[in-house]
């Protein structure tokens, strides 16, 4: 019932052309420096909060970054030089329908799944397609297709489009071609964990996370701070800097 | 690279040579628990603040060495995890005094640091990223009530934090503002329940880390463009709405 009554406010929101015409599938959270929406030829430039809609593909220029939840709270932050086409979002909890299909073009991605089924999910890439099984990954598409994932949370089993598959734990990563077959899981590689870092940081200069997970250790984990962190004298900052002229 | 102690140089740092001919007049004064959005203003200086709300969390007025300060601490929160502090240093002048050049400015020991003017009685416009340690001996007031405003309101502040720091003066105003985020929260330490510590983030380790170097560049170039806005808010040219990220 909520998502009905959400949906039709989407719809009203002030933009224009084609974009009237389709379904809002969710909104950006999180916008950093310059991030398009191209939907049926129409190009716009998305600000915080925007709509996003079934068939839209999100481009993220050079230094930017955006983070996308979907009404079914799937989120996805999309880091620098990145194209994300949201191919297909079909969810109706009354009915039972429900459909995800994100095709990575290109750049740096980290996916959280929502209130759908597993099954419901599909990621795809020039190089493989991956499925979902209760997840949170990051994953980088290089200009030739290659795709290399990293699970943070849960599994997912990736597909790769010149054949073979393998299950990725949370810790371990897997790197596929468009003619090779998923390695198996190993370690992240250096790579990886470089491109996440920077889509992580600019997303985090808008104020993002970067990832429920994250928060979690940092709530479970995070040290005290010592008990000598009392208030000081003004008298106690070192001196201010002036000259007597 | 020279490795300093960029604790020392953090709490160096508050020591802003702000010396003014005249006095401050009286505005109206930012209390503790008030918000801010895009925009913080204090002693006449609107202080661009990044996405997000803003609370205020400390606040301490001083004088030495014939310089009277007004310093801020405002943060913003995920799940009772701190996520952003601005660390905000307005000051008056006293009495009659004149600049001494900004001793940070340039310091070798700073990851990234650029000093644009650092002139003796004249225009000081430097900036450098930056870890800041919380707690400690030392502590200048307004940072301790922020801690001690933290710690009743069962928010937990990171030991470190990572940003940038900047140092303008033009005339006779003089500003230094430090924006900082909680790495654990970008970029979760990968050893199982650990979270960051300040021996973390020293120089030498970020420069052998590939993903903190990477922040750090994130970072960089966030503070170049974050420079030319802040000195907007120091000639009170920006909009009253506040400023974009």
């Amino acid at each position: 019932m909520l998502i009905r009554a959400i949906l039709p406010a989407f719809l009203i929101i002030g933009f224009s052309g084609n974009a009237l015409a389709q379904q809002a599938i969710g909104t950006t959270q999180v916008i950093v420096r310059t991030v398009l929406g191209d939907l049926e030829s129409a190009q716009r430039t998305l600000a915080k909060a925007d709509p996003v809609h079934a068939n839209e593909n999100i481009i993220t220029r050079k230094d930017s970054a955006t983070e996308l939840r979907f009404i079914d709270e799937t989120m996805i932050k999309v880091g620098p030089d990145a194209q994300v086409a949201l191919d297909r979002f079909v969810f109706d909890p009354s009915s039972g329908a429900e459909q995800v299909t994100v095709n990575m073009v290109k750049g740096t991605l980290r996916f959280i799944s929502g209130k759908m089924r597993k099954s419901a999910y599909a990621i795809r890439t020039p190089a493989a397609t991956i499925s979902v099984r209760g997840t949170i990954f990051t994953l980088n598409v290089r200009g030739d297709g290659s795709t290399a994932l990293h699970v943070e949370e849960g599994e997912v089993t990736v597909e790769g489009t010149g054949g073979g598959s393998v299950d990725v734990t949370a810790g371990l990563a897997t790197t596929v071609t468009v003619t090779a077959a998923p390695t198996p899981p190993a370690k992240p590689s250096v790579a990886l964990a470089i491109e996440v870092a920077k889509m992580d940081m600019l997303a985090a200069l808008a104020g993002s996370v970067s990832s429920p997970m994250a928060v979690r250790k940092a709530g479970q984990f995070g040290r005290s701070l010592p008990a000598n962190s009392l208030p000081q004298k003004a008298t106690d900052i070192p001196g201010a800097s002036c000259s007597s002229s | 690279m020279v490795i300093r102690n960029l604790l020392a140089a953090s709490v160096f740092a508050l020591s802003v040579m702000g010396c003014q001919t005249t006095g401050g007049g009286p505005a109206p004064e930012p209390v503790i628990g008030s918000t801010f959005s895009g925009l913080f203003t204090d002693g006449g200086n609107q202080v661009p603040l990044p996405d997000g709300t803003w609370t205020v969390m400390g606040r301490a007025k001083s004088e030495h060495d014939f310089v009277r300060y007004n310093d801020t601490v405002l943060a913003t929160e995920v799940s009772g995890v701190i996520a952003q502090v601005v660390i905000v240093r307005n000051a008056y002048p006293a009495h009659l005094r004149s600049f001494k050049p900004y001793a940070y400015c340039g310091d070798p020991g700073y990851i990234h640091a650029v000093t644009v003017s650092n002139e003796f009685r004249g225009k000081q416009d430097c900036w450098r990223t930056m870890a800041w340690q919380f707690g400690g001996s030392g502590t200048p007031e307004h940072v301790a009530q922020f801690l001690q405003e933290a710690g009743m309101a069962a928010k937990l502040v990171p030991p470190v934090m990572i940003g940038a720091g900047f140092h303008i003066a033009e005339g006779t105003d003089a500003l230094d503002v430090f924006y900082l985020w909680n790495p654990d929260l970008f970029m979760p330490n990968p050893e199982p329940g650990q979270t960051w510590g300040w021996r973390d983030w020293q120089v030498g380790d970020v420069v052998s880390d590939p993903r903190k170097q990477a922040a750090y560049d994130i970072l960089r170039g966030w503070a170049e463009e974050w420079h030319a806005t802040l000195w907007k808010g120091f000639r009170n040219g920006l909009p009253a709405t506040g400023a974009g990220s």
